[in-house]
């Protein structure tokens, strides 16, 4: 728990000295302690690995390998998003990272909650610092619009989730996470099936799955451009973590909810490509996207829990892909842009024309870019698994064919940016120089770069990386 | 150990009167005897927070031996029929 206990005091630290100090230096303060706090993680990780499961706290908080590895993965996130804050010269408040702080704290309890309680506690802090963020711009209409919507629409889910812990404990005697595997496994009563569907509903409403989708794209596009950088990197790598960790490394085995789970799957991906199509802002255009995705990566979730490599490289990809695409976004202001501004960008701003393209493709999981590898594993994940062909072949045909629609508005992008020309006397403005962002996206291109010729290798680079992070595979 | 609790207090003492000047945007060092006196009392209370938690220490020990000593009087006793 040192990591998380020194995020806690660096937090209340930068909260005391922000009222005495340059808000510049409280950012800059925040960005190096999350630093620190990765790499207190990773020292965590190899110092005190064990060889069994360790229950902290008594059962609060879990210490195993995948609980070590979550960690460092959410404290990098965490990091990535407070150095692109800190690079993007925002005149904020410091108390935005410090805000930020405590929802990374929230994210990291998180994924090391062993305990109902302390998974709602965490998960609590981490919705309501994000809520914080989201109405930030105090002056904004549409941003405390935003925060309200999050907020009623979070309170609601979190009423679910309770309502459903209080099921589970009714009919299992026990807060312990891990009687979710026996319920998970079909061994359970219809009342305990009954609440671990709603303790799945509370974390899908989180991931912004279709259909508890309805706050997402508000709430995004309503928020500070930092805020959505924070939700689309940490949180939703928080929420996707949680998820494989609480369903276990069996899978989910109730027919019922597995086949619910793809089901809302299947809607998300539907819901969220189509969505994204008629949209002309980029922050909404992004938050459609975002829903779609996840039609690829909670089958997988589902059907493999924490026993699938798949996961950890799409979020790992996810990370760098969004990176990039905020290295690009937080030179604009927190409305975001219509595309059809981006006419003539690429005059102005070659190399960030350049990074919005190919980021925005790399998104949609077209070949040869980056985020075609992370679908086809997913893809493949789901024809191998152990569900009856009649159902995943179907669903692999029709991801397929869903895939195909980002096509449209990100080659849509792609076209505005280098062929339209922009009307006579309304050039593309040039954006601010900011040398850390520029930093960010060539950083981000040569590792997609990498990942291309290496995805194929994950698997053993994945087992080298986790002996490198704790100590141990 | 009661030289490092007596720097850290007064380092502590010195530091919240830095800070209660930086608030108020007076100068850090502004009467100077002020962090003089912080510096004491930090250094007092810090000492006392150890005394004090060394006796916890030693109280929650004899609750412990209490409780083990009762235990073995109700469980192991009562096995001597």
């Amino acid at each position: 728990m040192l990591p998380e206990l020194y995020l806690l005091g660096s937090a209340m630290v930068v909260l005391l000295l922000g009222m005495v100090v340059d808000a510049r230096w409280i950012h800059r303060l925040s960005a190096i302690s999350m630093g620190v706090v990765v790499v207190l993680s990773w020292w965590s990780g190899v110092a005190h690995h064990v060889a069994e499961d360790v229950h902290l706290f008594s059962g609060l908080v879990l210490h195993t390998q995948y609980t070590c590895v979550s960690r460092i993965f959410v404290g990098i996130a965490g990091f990535v998003v407070s150095l692109l804050f800190l690079c993007a010269k925002r005149e904020v408040r410091y108390e935005f990272s410090v805000v930020m702080l405590f929802a990374a704290l929230g994210a990291m309890t998180l994924v090391q909650a062993g305990h109902f309680l302390s998974l709602y506690i965490s998960l609590e802090l981490n919705s309501l610092s994000s809520c914080v963020l989201v109405c930030f711009n105090r002056g904004s209409e549409r941003a405390s619009e935003s925060a309200l919507k999050f907020f009623i629409l979070s309170a609601l889910s979190s009423c679910i989730m309770l309502y459903g812990i209080s099921l589970v404990y009714g009919y299992s005697t026990g807060l312990e996470c891990g009687v979710m595997r026996e319920i998970l496994e079909g061994r359970a009563s219809l009342g305990a099936t009954l609440g671990c569907a709603f303790i799945l509903v509370g974390v899908l409403f989180k991931l912004a799955v279709a259909p508890f989708h309805m706050w997402a794209v508000d709430t995004y596009h309503g928020s500070p451009m930092a805020a959505m950088a924070f939700f689309f990197i940490v949180t939703k790598s928080t929420a996707i973590l949680l998820l494989a960790r609480i369903i276990g490394e069996n899978g989910i085995l109730q027919q019922s909810i597995l086949f619910g789970i793809i089901f809302v799957s299947g809607l998300s991906a539907i819901i969220g490509e189509l969505g994204a199509l008629r949209q002309s802002n980029i922050k909404r255009l992004l938050a459609y996207s975002n829903i779609g995705q996840l039609g690829y990566v909670l089958p997988v979730v589902a059907l493999h829990g924490t026993s699938s490599c798949v996961i950890s490289h799409y979020v790992l990809t996810s990370l760098v892909i969004n990176a990039w695409i905020f290295s690009v976004l937080l030179r604009y202001d927190d409305e975001g842009f219509e595309l059809a501004d981006l006419a003539g960008m690429y005059r102005n701003n070659p190399f960030v024309a350049f990074s919005l393209v190919t980021s925005m493709i790399s998104t949609a999981g077209f070949p040869p870019f980056v985020g075609c590898w992370p679908k086809y594993f997913l893809l493949k994940s789901i024809v191998m698994s152990d569900i009856p062909a009649v159902v995943a072949f179907p669903y692999v045909l029709f991801a397929c064919a869903v895939g195909a629609v980002p096509c449209f508005y990100c080659f849509r992008i792609a076209r505005v940016v280098y062929f339209d020309q922009p009307a006579r006397g309304a050039e593309h403005p040039a954006l601010p120089r900011r040398l850390g962002l520029t930093a960010v996206a060539v950083v981000c291109t040569l590792l997609s770069v990498a990942a291309l010729f290496l995805a194929q290798y994950f698997d053993i680079l994945f087992q080298g990386l986790v002996w490198v992070l704790v100590g141990h595979t | 150990m009661a030289l490092s609790a007596t720097v850290i207090g007064a380092l502590l003492g010195l530091g919240t009167q830095m800070y209660s000047n930086a608030l108020r945007k007076l100068p850090y060092m502004r009467h100077p005897w002020e962090h003089v006196i912080g510096m004491g009392l930090g250094a007092v209370f810090v000492n006392q927070l150890v005394k004090w938690d060394a006796q916890l220490q030693q109280d929650l020990d004899k609750m412990l031996e209490k409780a083990k000593a009762a235990n073995e009087r109700r469980y192991f006793d009562e096995d001597d029929d």
